[in-house]
C-alpha cells in the first residue's frame, strides 16, 4: 500500500519559506495534483516526497514508513522531470533499464520489462536511438516508460506536459488519465495549469506562497474555493472580485460594495471580497432590478466561448457569454443569483459563508 | 521593372559573399602557413644534411638529394634515450595526468555542484592563479620540497605536476559540468542510484569529451617541462627527455657551446610522438563532444 502522508512539512532556503507547514494525504491509488503558480513551493513539496530535497521541519510518510532519513533510491518513487532529464548518452533503451539495472534486476527480465513497457507507450521502435534524435513527444513518452517499468509504489510527475504543444499536451494529458484508471497507482502531479489539473486530479491541492490553501476534489476547488487566492486562479477567465463592506444599519446586515447593496449575514461585520465567476454574471441589453449599468470595453472571441469584458463606475467585470453580439461601448446591464456569489475575509482570505439576497 | 533590380541586388549580396568568402580563406591559409611553417622547418632540418648555419631559403624546398636519417640514428643509438629520458619523461606525464585528472575531476565536480562557504572566492581564486607564470614556482616550491626531502624524486615532481592540473583542468571541468542539467543526477538518484554511481554512470559519460583534452593537457605540461625539472633533477636518473633535449644538442667546441639543430630537430620530432598517440587514443573523446549534443533534452 502506497499512502503518501506530508505532516507539517516546512522547507526554508536561507531566509525564504518555500514550503510552509503543508500536511496532506495522498491515498492509495489516488492522482493529487499540486497546483499553483510558479514558485509558490509545489515542486519543492513534490522534491521533498522523492527525497531529493530534504524538508526543514516535518515528516515524511510513504506507507507505513516514515522516509525523512531514506535516500531517494530507497524511496521506492518514481518521477517524471518537466525537462525529462533523459540520460543524452545512453539509446533509448538504455535510458529505460537504467533503474532496473540500478536495482539489479536480472537481464532476461529487464529486456521483457522494457518491451513490455516501449509497446504500452508506443515507442518500442525507437528502443535504439539516442535521446538527441527523438522529437518532444517521443522524449515525454520515454520518461513515462522510464518512470512505469520500475513499477514504483509512487509516481512523482513534475510538470510533465509543459514542454508540449497545446495540441499534444491534450492528447498526453487523457493518455496519463488512462494510464492512472489502469494502473490505479498513487500519483503526485505539479503543475501551474488549472485545466490540467481539473481534468486529471481525483484531489487537488492548491498551493500559494508555500501555504496550502485547499485540498479537495476539483469539482469542490471549483463550486467551494476555501480561499480568495483559489477562486481566483482556478477558472478562466478570474473569478471577479469586488470588495465591499459589511455593516449593520438599522434595517439589518448589509453587504455593500460602491455599486452593490445586498442583504447579508452570517459574519462579524468588516471587509469582504464578493467573488463571482464570469460564468454566473448575467448580461442583458435592458435595465432590471439590480442591475448596473456598464459598457463594453471589449470582447474575447474563442470559438465556442465569449468572453465579455465590461467597465463600470468603479472598476472593471468580466462575463461570459454565449452571443458575440456585443460592440465595443455598447452599454449593457449586469446582474447575478446571489446564490452563486462567494465571500472571502479581505484580511485572511479565507472563504466565508454568507447567506445573501438583494 | 522590379525584377530585374531584385535579381541585381541578388547579385550584389551573391557577390559580397564572395568576396568575404575569398577574403576569410585568405586570412586562414596565412595563419596555417604561420602554425604550420616551424614544423616543417623543425622537421626538415631533421633529416637534412645540410648544417643549420648553411641553410638558405633553397635548400627548405624538399630535395631527396638532401636527405639523411644520420640525426635520427644518432639520438636512438643511444639506449639511455628509452632507459632513462623517455621512461622518466612517460613517468612524470602520465603519473601526473593520471591523480592530475582524478584531482581536477573531483575539483570541477566540487566547484560545480556543492554548496560550501567560500565557493566563489575560491573560484576566484583558482583564476587569479592561472595569470601567474609558472617559473614563479620554482623557487618557493625548491625551499618546501628540499625541506620535505623530495628534491630529485619521482613524487617530488609528480605532486607539484598534478597540482597544476588542478588549476587549469579544474576550471574547465567545472564550467563543462555546469553545462550538463542537475535533472539528469536526481533522475539517476530517484532511479535507484547512489550518488557514487549517478556520478560514475551519468558525470563521467557525459564529460569524456573534457576529460580527454584535461588528459592531453595534464600530460603534456609535465611532458615537455623543463624548468622545474631542471631545478629538481639533480641526479642522472631521473633526467628527462626536455632535459635531455638540450645537451644532446650540445656542441662543446673551442669558440664555446654551440647546438647541433640537426639532432635537436630530430631529438624534439620524437619526443611529439608520445603526444601524438595519446592525442590519437584521446581523440574520439574529445571530439565526441561536438556530436553528443541534446545534453539539454
Amino acid at each position: 500500500m502506497a499512502t503518501v502522508r506530508l505532516e507539517h512539512i516546512t522547507k526554508k532556503f536561507g531566509e525564504t519559506t518555500a514550503v510552509d507547514d503543508i500536511s496532506l494525504t495522498v491515498n492509495d491509488g489516488e492522482f493529487v495534483v499540486l497546483l499553483g503558480p510558479s514558485g509558490c513551493g509545489k515542486t519543492t513539496t513534490l522534491r521533498i516526497v522523492s527525497g531529493l530535497e530534504v524538508q526543514s521541519e516535518g515528516h515524511v510518510y510513504i506507507g507505513d514508513r516514515v522516509v525523512d532519513d531514506v535516500e531517494p533510491k530507497d524511496r521506492n518513487v518514481a518521477m517524471v522531470f518537466q525537462s525529462y532529464a533523459l540520460y543524452p548518452h545512453l539509446k533509448i533503451y538504455d535510458n529505460i533499464a537504467f533503474g532496473l539495472k540500478a536495482r539489479h534486476v536480472p537481464r532476461a527480465e529487464i529486456i521483457k520489462k522494457v518491451n513490455e513497457t516501449a509497446k504500452m507507450l508506443q515507442i518500442h521502435q525507437l528502443l535504439d536511438r539516442k535521446p538527441a534524435a527523438l522529437s518532444g513527444g517521443q522524449r515525454q513518452r520515454v520518461a513515462l516508460a522510464r518512470a512505469l517499468v520500475r513499477d514504483p509504489e509512487v509516481f512523482l510527475l513534475d510538470e510533465p506536459l509543459s514542454n508540449l504543444d497545446a495540441k499534444l499536451r491534450a492528447a498526453t494529458r487523457i493518455e496519463i488519465k488512462n494510464l492512472h484508471l489502469r494502473l490505479r497507482k498513487t500519483m503526485i502531479y505539479v503543475t501551474h495549469d488549472q485545466v490540467e489539473a481539473m481534468t486529471l486530479a481525483d484531489k487537488i491541492a492548491v498551493i500559494n506562497q508555500g501555504k496550502l490553501l485547499q485540498f479537495a476534489s476539483p469539482m469542490d476547488v471549483f463550486m467551494k474555493p476555501a480561499h480568495r487566492f483559489v477562486g481566483d486562479f482556478v477558472g478562466y477567465p478570474s473569478m471577479n472580485m469586488l470588495g465591499g463592506e459589511l455593516e449593520e444599519t438599522s434595517a439589518g446586515t448589509f453587504f455593500f460594495t460602491p455599486v452593490i447593496r445586498m442583504k447579508a449575514s452570517g459574519a462579524q461585520t468588516g471587509k469582504y471580497f464578493l467573488g463571482i465567476r464570469p460564468e454566473d454574471i448575467v448580461v442583458s441589453k435592458s435595465s432590471s432590478e439590480n442591475s448596473l449599468e456598464c459598457s463594453v470595453r471589449g470582447l474575447e472571441r474563442t470559438g465556442s466561448d465569449n468572453y465579455l469584458f465590461l467597465d463600470y463606475s468603479e472598476g472593471g467585470i468580466v462575463a461570459s457569454v454565449t452571443s458575440p453580439d456585443y460592440s465595443v461601448g455598447e452599454k449593457v446591464y449586469v446582474t447575478f443569483d446571489p446564490v452563486n456569489a462567494h465571500f472571502f475575509d479581505a484580511a485572511t482570505g479565507a472563504a466565508v459563508q454568507l447567506s445573501a439576497s438583494f | 521593372m522590379k525584377l530585374p533590380s531584385f535579381f541585381g541586388s541578388m547579385k550584389k549580396r551573391l557577390k559580397g559573399r564572395i568576396v568575404s568568402r575569398i577574403l576569410s580563406h585568405f586570412a586562414l591559409i596565412v595563419a596555417t602557413l604561420f602554425a604550420l611553417f616551424p614544423i616543417y622547418f623543425i622537421f626538415w632540418t631533421s633529416i637534412l644534411k645540410i648544417q643549420l648555419a648553411a641553410i638558405t631559403l633553397s635548400s627548405l624546398i624538399p630535395n631527396l638529394a638532401l636527405i639523411t636519417l644520420y640525426n635520427y640514428n644518432y639520438v636512438l643509438s643511444d639506449p639511455t634515450f628509452f632507459t632513462i629520458y623517455l621512461k622518466n619523461s612517460l613517468i612524470f606525464g602520465l603519473s601526473a595526468a593520471g591523480v592530475g585528472l582524478v584531482l581536477a575531476l573531483f575539483t570541477g565536480y566540487a566547484l560545480s555542484r556543492f554548496t560550501f562557504p567560500g565557493r566563489k572566492p575560491f573560484i576566484y581564486f583558482i583564476i587569479a592563479l592561472m595569470q601567474f607564470p609558472g617559473t614563479m614556482l620554482v623557487i618557493p616550491y625548491f625551499f618546501m620540497f628540499k625541506e620535505l626531502n623530495l628534491i630529485n624524486t619521482y613524487l617530488g615532481l609528480i605532486i607539484p605536476y598534478s597540482a597544476g592540473s588542478i588549476v587549469f583542468t579544474g576550471i574547465l571541468v567545472k564550467n563543462y559540468i555546469d553545462s550538463i542539467p542537475e535533472d539528469l543526477e536526481e533522475a539517476a538518484l530517484v532511479d535507484g542510484e547512489t550518488r557514487t554511481g549517478a556520478f560514475t554512470k551519468v558525470i563521467i559519460p557525459l564529460i569524456k569529451p573534457i576529460l580527454g583534452l584535461g588528459i592531453l593537457l595534464a600530460f603534456i605540461g609535465p611532458y615537455t617541462d623543463f624548468i622545474l625539472a631542471r631545478a629538481f633533477i639533480t641526479g642522472n636518473s631521473l633526467q628527462t627527455l626536455a632535459l635531455r633535449l638540450y645537451s644532446v644538442s650540445s656542441i662543446s667546441s673551442s669558440g664555446g657551446a654551440a647546438i647541433d639543430y640537426g639532432v635537436f630537430s630530430a631529438f624534439s620530432f620524437l619526443m611529439g610522438i608520445p603526444i601524438l598517440i595519446i592525442y590519437l587514443i584521446f581523440q574520439k573523446y574529445i571530439i565526441g563532444g561536438l556530436t553528443l549534443g541534446g545534453v539539454k533534452g
